[in-house]
Order: structure tokens, then C-alpha cells, then sequence
């Protein structure tokens, strides 16, 4: 059994008058000691092969054979597998039925398979999803994750069936969506990740792929426990304005909200590798209270396959000492500064992208600035391919006029990274 | 009272005696009397062997109402969230001739105050310490602080070393040297620094906490005389026979600093938002945790008030204090609870403690 710990970053203190109670919690996963991967991991690995990925001569599915080939390679000895291609439908590529076990036999055989893949067909992503959703059912008691690959848009299913897709699979596996080029659309695979716990990014050159396909399944199969929530009691009239996971990514998590009782609701987290550790942002609305008083704002447990952790407690002192009340607490601090800098970053390239170009200016520049102050180096570095920055801590900067699609859409995806507060 | 045995009387009271500070406490449950050394309540079965930081056990949420089983063992309420009384918010320690009350008051959310005392023979000690709140757990850090100076003084003053002391050069029982007084209550509180130092020693992030003291031992036969030390502005007094009222200490504290300056302002100073803060204190932070001492020789005898800032912010000036003591003449118990409730009345602004010591054998006398 996975043990998991929690430290709260928070100013407690509040001035007579006010509601409002921020906390950043740091989780981080325990030792797992020799229980580990108790249940099983299982990963389908889904490939686009439709038509457009014979363009370039045929690079884009030359990279994607080598990449899959070397994800296969990781899969571990007993670990159930499987791998499936996606045109305008979903099949399976090995096995032809249902999961094969790891070994070195079954890993040649399916990569013997991918190897001879020929693209062909359209691109309907949530058919691809509701194939892995059915294999994966197979193992419902298993760590279940999914690498998807597309080069293009959802341009033979509508959004819909898209979206009726995601639904099913939620709960069911983990998916990290991966766009090759830059045919594809960032919400479409965003849509995907966020929904089922994963993460997404641009490939923006087929020979990057296969990188990336080591550093997806490196991280995937160190997973030890499966089924964590992050459940959180807050008091009657309490109302929980937020949660976000805010460190390594930002995701908003309060739409996921499971109730459990009347006062405590699970927040879905998926699996953790052991001591992963991220960090949540909670803003918690409470009633008014009196000078003097001390009351728990949010009692923080962990939900482990069902059983529940009692971790730490965000706290509400109300004091008329301002010395207190009025010290800013660096975590929430940082955090809240990379959220602004993730929605300057948003809000400036729609701007750009509807020609708005003074609005674009400003909130790339704050995002330069944001940026800088927080020490995003590479996010400063993505920036830099869209503006050109003429004092970074002011936030100075002018729009670029020609700039790769590749650079904008790679500012565009990772502008949810953040960097851990030094704490 | 004095006759030529003074080894009877400064034989060292039995350990069970000396450490029980609860002789006749009331249960902070319910209210009622309980018997020296009880474990539990007789009325309401409290444990009355908790210590000072715990919930009131088994009471509905003081703020919902919902019932004593909805209140989680951490002391927080399951459904409005309510952190509970905890015991130490209200406590009140009678051993007969010296007793404290320490008060959480009214705008602060826990008592970071704490006092110890105890008495034996003719010699009584009282120790106040106010924690400092811009640190991390002051309240441990006063408790440690007050208990680890009295355990300290308490052993002193009941080993060979003190008796032997006190019959130095003299046939007749005296007062202590006061080199040797002055050595002990500077060990004392060089104790109860490493007691604050260690709160925090299993924690490196922790802002170390510190707090003040104010710690004195009383010697009350055959003459009385007082050996008061201190760092920061938690206060000693002496309440005179006639109830009027001298201050012992001096406050280390921003404003006494400025005043040691030439030309100084005392209106600016007074109205400066630093003029509270204190210059001294104990703690891992502190660089000098040398106490001041004072000495009194009172032959006519009174009582030794020793309180935190809580009290004496609504009573600054001597006068002011003397008018809210004049001439009651109440048990020691009586009076720490009567400044108390003074203190919480004007508005109860900061944690208030108040320990008093009174002449024991004038209090047997006194008995029929």
C-alpha cells in the first residue's frame, strides 16, 4: 500500500471580514515497498495510419514505425499490451484479439507487425478511443494507459461522437495524446488528455517522435498505484471556488468533482509513480468569522483504491493583527502568477490569431514578464519565437510577423507547464 | 514561625507535592471542583490528565451545536469546522499562597501565554512567558519555556546546595545570597532557552519561535525579599500591604530603548507602531539571553504579581495598576481571576496571564 504525505503552503491568517482561504498542498507518493504494481499495468499503444501520414516521402510513417517500435521495447515482461493503428476506424495491429503478455517473443512478433503498417484512410479519433476503452475493459482492476498518436484533425467523425467518446472513457484508462506536425488541433487533443488524466504535446518533427515515445512509456510504466483521488472535506457553507493541479501542469480540476458525502467531494488524480509528487492549488470560500476564531477551511485526504488517507489541513485564523493577515505566502503566490501566465499566453495568441495586435502585444508581453519573474525558462525561450522581447521584466516586446506554426502551436500546448515554486 | 530549627522548615517538600500544580483546578468541562491528583472527573468523567494543548473532551461544537461525537480527535468539528476550546485557553493553577490564571482572551485564537509556579516552606517561584505570534508555535514555545525555568528553580531550591546556602554564616535561616540567587535564575532561563530552542529542532523550515519571560523566586521568612528576572515585557510587581503598587521590571521593549537616547521624543515615541515591540526574548533567534535581575528587600512584606502584556496594555502606569488591585485582599487565585476578567472586560486584545504570590506563612496564620 502506497502511503501518501501532504504539506500545506498557505497565509492562514485573515483580516476580519474575509472569506477567502488559498493553500497550496504538496502530494507526494511514499514508498510503495514490494506490494507495487499489485494489480497490473496494461498500455495500448495507438498509431495514426491514416493517409496523410505518407506525406513527406513517407517520413511521418517511417518515424512512427521506429517510435512504436521502441515503446514496445519498454514494455516490461508481463506486462499486457497491445497496439492498435486508427484510420476512419480502429484495429487491432497485435494481437488480433484482446491483450498479449510482454515477452521477448511478443514484443518481436508486434513489432515485426508495425514495422510493415501501411497508412491508408481518414482520422476518427474517438473510435480509436472506444477500441482501447474495449481492450482496457479487459482489466479493470489494472493501471491502464494509453499512448495516442494523430497527424491530422477529427475530420471523419463529428465533434459529438468525439465527445460521446471521451465520456465513456473516463475512469476507464489514462490517455497521452501526442499531435505529429502541425495538421492537427490542439483542443480536439487537449479535449482527449484533460478528461482522461494525461498529457499533451506537439511532435513537431517526425524524427522527434521516437524520444518522445521512450519518455511516455519510461514514465507510464514506473506507475504504482492506480486508482488515487485527491478528497477534500470543507465545512458546511463552505464553497470550494477551486482546485487545480498547478505543478508539473496546470489542470483545472474542479469540474471533476465526485461527490462522496454532504462535505466531501474526490477529485480524480489517476496513477503516481512512486515519490511523484505534484503540487494543487485550492481557494476555499468560507462564512464569515470572528476575530479569534480558528476553523478548518479543508481537511486534505488522498482517496487509495478506495481507502481513504488522512493527510493535512488547511486552516482559517481570523485576526486583526494586519502583520499576520497580510503576508503573502510564496506558493500561492507562484502558482497563482504561472495560472496568469498561462492565460496570457492563451488570450494572446487568440488575439494574434483575430488580428487583434495591440491586445496580442499586451498580454504576450505580461506573459514575457510573468515568464521571466517566475523563472520559466523555456516558456520565456517558446515565447521568444513569437515576439521579440525588448526588456523582459517590463514586458516589453513586438509581435513577430512571420512565425512557424510549429513555434505557435508548441507556446499554445505547453503554456499549462509550470515551474515548481522554490519553496 | 521562625524558630531554631531551620532545617524542618526548608526541608524539600515530597516530589508528589512539589509537582502537583492542580490542587483543587476545576474541571474545564463542566466547571466543577476537582479533588488534588484526580485523573478523571468524578461529575463528568473529563480526563483531567490531559495536557494543556488538548480539545475539551466530550462537549457539542461550540460555534453549530452538533453533537460532542462530531468533534474529530484533532479538535476540529466534522461539520462547521470549529476548532474547539482547547484546555489551555482558560486554565487556572491554585497551590494555595501562589496561583495563575492564563487566559486565551478574546481576539486571539490560542493562548500563547504560559505560567508555572509552585511553592514549598517560605519559598515560592512563578514563572510568566508570553510566546511571540509572528513565530512558528509560541505556545509550545511558552509552555516549554515556563515549565522547563520552574522545574529548574524548583530543584534548586530543594537541593543541598540552596539549604546549605541558606544557613551559611548565619544561626539564624536567612535569605539566599543573592550572587547565588542571581546564578540560578540566569541558569533557569538559560533552561527554559533551550527548552523554546528545542520546539522546533525536528522541524528545519520552522520560523523559531521565541517568547518572553519573567521568572522570580520569593523567599518569605523570616524577612521577605524577591529576586525578579526577566527578557522582554512580560512584568513583575510588588503589591505593597497598602495595596499600592511598584513596578519591578523594566520593559525590554523598542520605546524603553529609545528613551535611554539623548533628546528623546516620549510623545513620538509612545505613538510609534513599534513602540511594543520587544528588544529581548528567548528563542534559537536571540543573541543575548542573559537575564535582567532586580532584588527587593521588603521587610513589611506584600504580594509579587507577575502577568503578561495582555494584562498591563489596559493598566500601563503603576497608578493604574494599584486602582485595579487597591485593596483587595482576596486569595491569590481570586485576584489572578479577578485581573483577568479586568483584562478581558476592557476588550481582551492579547492572551492574558496573571500569577500571584502571597506570604504562605502569613496564609497559615491566617488559617483557623
Amino acid at each position: 500500500m502506497t502511503t501518501f504525505e501532504a504539506e500545506v503552503f498557505q497565509n492562514e491568517y485573515l483580516p476580519s471580514g474575509a472569506n477567502t482561504v488559498d493553500a497550496v498542498v504538496t502530494v507526494t507518493a511514499g514508498p510503495g515497498g514490494t506490494t507495487a504494481i499489485t494489480s497490473g499495468l496494461v498500455e495500448v499503444i495507438v498509431i495514426d495510419t491514416s493517409g496523410s501520414m505518407s506525406e513527406d516521402g513517407g517520413a511521418k510513417i517511417r518515424a512512427a514505425r521506429a517510435a512504436t517500435v521502441a515503446a514496445i521495447d519498454i514494455i516490461p515482461d508481463g506486462v499486457e499490451f497491445a497496439v492498435v493503428s486508427g484510420t476512419e476506424v480502429a484495429r487491432s495491429l497485435y494481437p488480433r484479439l484482446g491483450l498479449a503478455t510482454a515477452s521477448p517473443q511478443t514484443r518481436s512478433e508486434a513489432q515485426y507487425i508495425v514495422e510493415r503498417v501501411r497508412p491508408d484512410g481518414g482520422t476518427a479519433i474517438g473510435s480509436w478511443l472506444n477500441a482501447a476503452a474495449s481492450l482496457f475493459a479487459m482489466r479493470p482492476q489494472a493501471i491502464r494507459h494509453c499512448l495516442l498518436l494523430t497527424d491530422g484533425k477529427n475530420q471523419h467523425e463529428s465533434p459529438e461522437v468525439l465527445d460521446a467518446a471521451i465520456q465513456r472513457c473516463i475512469g476507464k484508462f489514462q490517455c497521452d495524446a501526442r499531435g505529429l506536425g502541425t495538421d492537427w488541433n490542439i483542443n480536439e487533443l487537449r479535449k482527449v488528455s484533460t478528461a482522461l488524466l494525461g498529457t499533451v504535446d506537439i511532435i513537431p518533427r517526425p524524427e522527434d517522435m521516437e524520444a518522445e515515445f521512450r519518455s511516455i512509456m519510461g514514465a507510464a510504466m514506473t506507475k504504482q498505484v492506480g486508482n488515487v483521488a485527491l478528497r477534500l472535506w470543507s465545512p458546511k457553507g463552505a464553497h470550494i471556488e477551486f482546485v487545480k493541479q498547478v505543478a508539473p501542469t496546470l489542470e483545472d480540476l474542479s469540474g471533476k468533482a465526485e461527490a462522496v458525502n454532504a462535505l466531501t467531494n474526490d477529485y480524480p488524480l489517476g496513477a503516481w509513480s512512486d515519490q511523484e509528487s505534484r503540487d494543487y492549488h485550492l481557494r476555499v470560500q468560507l462564512p464569515p468569522g470572528n476575530v479569534g476564531d480558528e476553523r478548518l477551511a479543508a481537511r486534505v485526504m488522498l482517496s487509495v483504491d478506495g481507502e481513504e488517507q488522512p493527510v493535512a489541513l488547511v486552516r482559517a485564523v481570523w485576526t486583526d493583527d494586519s502583520a499576520l493577515s497580510t503576508r503573502i505566502n510564496r506558493a500561492v503566490a507562484h502558482y497563482t502568477g504561472q495560472a496568469e501566465l498561462a492565460g496570457a499566453i492563451h488570450d494572446g495568441l487568440a488575439a494574434r490569431q483575430q488580428g487583434d495586435e495591440a491586445n496580442a502585444t499586451m498580454k504576450l508581453g505580461r506573459a514575457v514578464q510573468l515568464a521571466h519573474e517566475a523563472g520559466n525558462d523555456d516558456t520565456v525561450r517558446l515565447l521568444q519565437k513569437v515576439v521579440e522581447v525588448d526588456d523582459p521584466a517590463t514586458g516589453t516586446v513586438r509581435l513577430k510577423r512571420e512565425i512557424e506554426a510549429a513555434d505557435e502551436m508548441a507556446l499554445d500546448v505547453r503554456s499549462t507547464r509550470t515551474v515548481r515554486v522554490n519553496k | 514561625m521562625t524558630d531554631s530549627e531551620p532545617i524542618d522548615e526548608t526541608t524539600p517538600p515530597s516530589s508528589t507535592e512539589a509537582d502537583d500544580h492542580t490542587a483543587t483546578a476545576a474541571c474545564p468541562a463542566c466547571g466543577e471542583d476537582a479533588p488534588a491528583g484526580s485523573k478523571y472527573c468524578e461529575s463528568c468523567g473529563a480526563d483531567l490528565a490531559a495536557s494543556p494543548n488538548d480539545a475539551v473532551p466530550a462537549a457539542p461544537c461550540v460555534a453549530c451545536g452538533a453533537p460532542p461525537q462530531d468533534i474529530i480527535a484533532d479538535g476540529y468539528c466534522s461539520n462547521c469546522g470549529q476548532k474547539q476550546p482547547a484546555r489551555r485557553d482558560h486554565l487556572e493553577i491554585d497551590e494555595g499562597p501562589v496561583a495563575a490564571v492564563t487566559d486565551r482572551g478574546k481576539r486571539h485564537h490560542r493562548n500563547e501565554d504560559a505560567a508555572a509556579i509552585w511553592s514549598a516552606g517560605e519559598r515560592s517561584v512563578v514563572v510568566v512567558c508570553d510566546g511571540v505570534s509572528s513565530t512558528d508555535r509560541p505556545d509550545e514555545a511558552s509552555q516549554a519555556a515556563a515549565d522547563a525555568a520552574c522545574d529548574y528553580l524548583q530543584t534548586f531550591l530543594t537541593s543541598d546546595r540552596a539549604i546549605t546556602a541558606l544557613r551559611a554564616g548565619a544561626a539564624e535561616p536567612g535569605p539566599l545570597d543573592p550572587e547565588l540567587v542571581e546564578r540560578e535564575l540566569t541558569a533557569a532561563v538559560a533552561v527554559a532557552h533551550r527548552a523554546v530552542a528545542a520546539v522546533v529542532a525536528d522541524d528545519p523550515s520552522a520560523e523559531p519561535p521565541s517568547c518572553t519571560i519573567v521568572a522570580s523566586i520569593v523567599h518569605w521568612s523570616p524577612s521577605v525579599s524577591a529576586s525578579v528576572a526577566w527578557l522582554g515585557d512580560s512584568r513583575g510587581y510588588w503589591i505593597n500591604p497598602d495595596g499600592s503598587v511598584a513596578q519591578v521590571t523594566r520593559d525590554h521593549s523598542w520605546a524603553n530603548q529609545q528613551r535611554k537616547l539623548p533628546d528623546f521624543d516620549d510623545a513620538a515615541i509612545a505613538a510609534d507602531p513599534r513602540a511594543h515591540s520587544i528588544t529581548r526574548w528567548l528563542g534559537a533567534d536571540a543573541v543575548d539571553v542573559e537575564p535582567e535581575i532586580v532584588h527587593l528587600t521588603k521587610p513589611d512584606g506584600g504580594r509579587l504579581l507577575a502577568c503578561s502584556d495582555g494584562l498591563w496594555n489596559y493598566a500601563e502606569s503603576t497608578s493604574a495598576m494599584s486602582e485595579r488591585i487597591a485593596e483587595f485582599d482576596g486569595s491569590p487565585l481570586e485576584l489572578s481571576q479577578r485581573l483577568t476578567a479586568f483584562a478581558n472586560d476592557a476588550g481582551g486584545h492579547d492572551n492574558i496571564t496573571v500569577a500571584v504570590a502571597s506570604d504562605p506563612t502569613a496564609a497559615k496564620d491566617g488559617e483557623p
